[in-house]
């Protein structure tokens, strides 16, 4: 073997110097030309998704911002993500003269039970009606379930957008938010910087792609049914004093401080409000004792509490305070003590004392859906902190404190918790109002009437729209966990049903829609009142009137184009049988939003009206892929295709996933169609479980002569199977 | 005739150098001939990217909001 000679071996090797050159560009930019090529090679044939909360789409000659569908893919599991809402369509370039407004928040900020009345399109009519020379455009990209941390990267990408007037009313989901310790899938919560590069990471393709060959290493998220119980509530209870929350307060304030700085860097003015929240007519999610009670303490403790429970009960207030304070000296932070002790202090006229219990229940309560004292208190602190004049605070919490009877906001102002009513989002909107006029020049239009009733009739709040948000907070929030924990829950739900049908019985759907043709001859642009007139139209006519609803819905489109009402326009021109230009409208709405499930539901519908199941079949599957947990039909529509098909199999698949997707008590009709397959398929015994779980979900089908023929049959199958089966003797 | 002297630094091979392509040239024999402090940074970019991603998991309010 031979060997170079050691003098050959020195010339080869480059200069010390240029050796640690070459190793400094090999480690930095060679990683860093490698990762980027990968990057821009996966956005280049599509792979991943665009995390940008704002989407430009030219459409029609137009240059629009549509919201961006998967958004919230980084921040919760993909068939639980809430998106924007469908009418955030706006203009890239603002018009000019337009005064340009976002809000940004929860869901509380987006208007919840129904957006058309929330306190930011309640705003938009204010001013409209105080400043009738300049066009205000109040764009709602507010989130359900968000927190800080997301509503911080809906800021900066708002921000591009020529923002005048930035309003954030946020604080409620700072614990059950993505990333806080109330959130089920992370024990506690993570550092700052760790959770501001996750969210970074995920934002690169090439993240999402690590995070999709990781996930079957991650622990699996629960289902829709298993996530809906007040067990998995009850396992993520925070108490006041955990050492989670110091972080959670930490990163609320430095998310609000960026968000305040990215606004004003845009131009916009920052309006920030405290986040009122129901007091009095809201008990505790969740109590907890403090730590290290003794045993023997406990059961005093408990014995006080029943006492006076017992004594509050018959109506003898003043004696249930003694013995709630007897149990307080031994552990005062229960929440339901608290709240028990604002109550019966209230009934003995001592509402000093109220307040104060009142305010503490909410804060001991363990499971921190409602934006606590320290919160508000830190969106005081920040704005006054950032001493930036551009930037204001509006007390909202001082506001409703004024409005409300013995200054304890409670129903009257809001439905449940946290999202305000009717009145509760005026009362918001004229607060805000006030900050926002010496924005404004020239002077505003003091003449105009801005109280409830006027701003009612402005956007055409009517008893039919009354009873809607009510039956939805009833039956969407207020009879599921964790109300369900509330103390006198049971109580409280027959209050709600009563008033409920008192509200639907006072509707005269006439006078509504009066009302709204009232409000449209006043404001015939006003896309969202026109949206809410077909609403109401089609509820009282159904499809008798076909043509005034295309009418509507062809106005509202040229008003303002976005995707639901192309969506909606199509449907009507199908109802119509006229599919071509059906499916002409469906289109725009897909051109608005590609990931529209229901849109593809649609074409699904179309395709079937002109016998064409295989194309049904692939935009069902499309529709399923793109938005799976939005409804079942389309579960539904695809098993009967495949049935339809001859592939019974592949059917029973398809709705056995609508059963993995969605909560139980949705679920009663898939089971029943999925016995009736397995019936077909002669698979009795299965098919009879599927039909005793439907009839077990909705009791009614009992009554129901198709449900129970479908059983009979299922049942008289398993017999002859037993029959046949049976050994012979 | 123009010559090129070789430095004393240059790579194996005796390749002309002293230009600009001479130097890209014995970077590139370099990248060959230490594969790791390339690919070394790369991998753990990926394994920090990969547990970044993994530790903010999916974050998801309980269903309250539905």
């Amino acid at each position: 073997m031979t060997h170079p000679p050691a003098s050959s071996r020195e010339v080869s090797r480059p200069s010390p110097a240029k050796l640690w050159g070459f190793r400094l560009a090999a480690a930095t930019l060679v990683p860093l030309a490698v990762l980027g090529g990968l990057e821009a090679s996966l956005r280049l044939i599509g792979v991943g998704y665009p995390t940008a909360a704002l989407i430009e789409r030219r459409f029609e000659g137009q240059f629009l911002c549509t919201p961006n569908a998967r958004f919230g893919w980084r921040f919760f599991p993909r068939q639980m993500a809430r998106g924007f809402d469908d009418s955030l369509t706006f203009q890239a370039r603002k018009p000019p003269e337009t005064f340009r407004v976002f809000v940004l928040g929860g869901s509380a900020a987006r208007g919840t039970p129904d957006q058309a009345y929330g306190f930011g399109r309640l705003l938009e009519a204010m001013l409209g009606e105080r400043f009738p020379d300049r066009r205000v455009e109040v764009l709602n990209a507010a989130m359900t379930a968000i927190n800080s941390h997301v509503v911080r990267e809906i800021a900066a990408d708002c921000s591009r957008y020529a923002p005048d007037l930035v309003v954030v009313f946020m604080g409620n989901n700072e614990v059950v938010g993505p990333y806080g310790p109330g959130t089920v899938l992370t024990a506690s919560s993570l550092p700052l910087p760790l959770i501001r590069a996750t969210i970074a990471a995920k934002t690169s393709r090439l993240g999402q792609v690590m995070e999709g060959l990781l996930e079957p290493l991650s622990s699996r998220p629960p289902s829709a049914k298993q996530w809906g119980g007040m067990a998995m509530f009850l396992d993520k209870q925070v108490p006041v004093d955990s050492p989670a929350l110091e972080p959670v307060y930490h990163a609320f304030k430095r998310n609000l401080t960026d968000i305040c700085r990215i606004a004003r860097g845009a131009g916009a003015s920052v309006i920030v409000s405290t986040v009122p929240v129901n007091l009095r007519d809201c008990p505790p999610f969740a109590s907890r004792h403090r730590s290290g009670l003794s045993d023997g303490a406990r059961q005093a403790w408990q014995t006080a509490y029943d006492e006076g429970v017992a004594l509050e009960d018959s109506s003898q207030a003043e004696q249930a305070v003694d013995r709630y304070r007897t149990a307080a000296e031994i552990d005062d932070s229960f929440a339901d003590l608290q709240f028990r002790l604002g109550r019966t202090c209230l009934a003995t006229g001592d509402e000093e004392q109220a307040r104060l219990h009142f305010r503490r229940a909410m804060d001991l309560d363990t499971l921190r859906f409602r934006a606590d004292t320290r919160i508000n208190d830190i969106i005081r602190t920040t704005v006054s902190d950032l001493g930036d004049e551009g930037t204001r605070l509006v007390d909202a919490v001082a506001a409703f404190d004024a409005e409300s009877p013995h200054g304890i906001p409670g129903a009257e102002l809001f439905y449940e918790h946290v999202h305000p009513t009717f009145r509760g989002n005026c009362l918001l909107a004229r607060s805000i109002l006030a900050a926002v006029e010496p924005l404004f020049e020239p002077a505003a239009d003091r003449d105009a009437t801005l109280d409830d009733e006027a701003i009612a009739q402005r956007v055409a709040y009517t008893a039919f729209d009354e009873y809607t948000d009510l039956n939805t907070m009833a039956e969407e929030y207020v009879s599921k966990p964790p109300f369900t924990n509330q103390i006198d829950h049971a109580s409280a739900i027959q209050n709600l049903t009563t008033a409920v049908a008192k509200r639907r019985a006072a509707i005269d759907p006439y006078e509504c829609l009066r009302r709204y043709d009232r409000a449209i001859i006043e404001h015939p642009d006003d896309w969202r009142l026109l949206f809410k007139h077909y609403q109401l139209l089609f509820a009282v006519k159904g499809d008798t009137d076909l043509e005034s609803l295309e009418a509507i819905l062809r106005r509202i489109v040229a008003v303002h184009p976005y995707d639901k009402a192309y969506h909606t326009l199509g449907n009507i021109l199908m109802l119509q049988r006229r599919y071509p230009e059906a499916e002409q409208s469906l289109g725009q709405s897909l051109a608005l939003n590609p990931a529209s499930g229901p849109t593809q539901y649609s074409l699904a519908v179309l395709c079937l009206k002109r016998d064409d199941p295989a194309g049904a079949i692939r935009h069902l599957e499309r529709s399923i892929a793109m938005e799976p947990a939005e409804s079942i039909p389309p579960y539904r529509l695809l098993a009967t295709q495949y049935d339809n098909a001859g592939n019974t199999d592949r059917a029973i698949t398809v709705l056995d996933r609508a059963i993995d997707v969605f909560p139980d008590d949705k679920t009663a009709l898939v089971h029943c169609h999925v016995g009736e397959l397995l019936t077909k398929r002669g698979r009795h015994e299965a098919a009879l479980k599927h039909l005793d779980a439907a009839v077990t979900i909705d009791p009614a089908l009992a009554a129901n002569p198709t449900f129970v023929t479908q059983y009979n049959l299922a049942r008289k199958g398993t017999a002859i199977i037993s029959t046949t089966d049976r050994p012979a003797r | 005739m123009r010559q090129r002297h070789a430095p004393s630094s240059s790579l194996p091979n005796d390749r002309p150098a002293g230009g600009r392509s001479s130097l890209v040239g014995e970077f590139f024999t370099f990248l060959r001939q230490h594969v790791w402090w390339w690919l070394l940074p790369i991998v753990v970019i990926l394994v920090v990217l990969g547990a970044i991603v993994m530790l903010g998991g999916t974050s998801m309010a309980p269903f309250l909001y539905s």
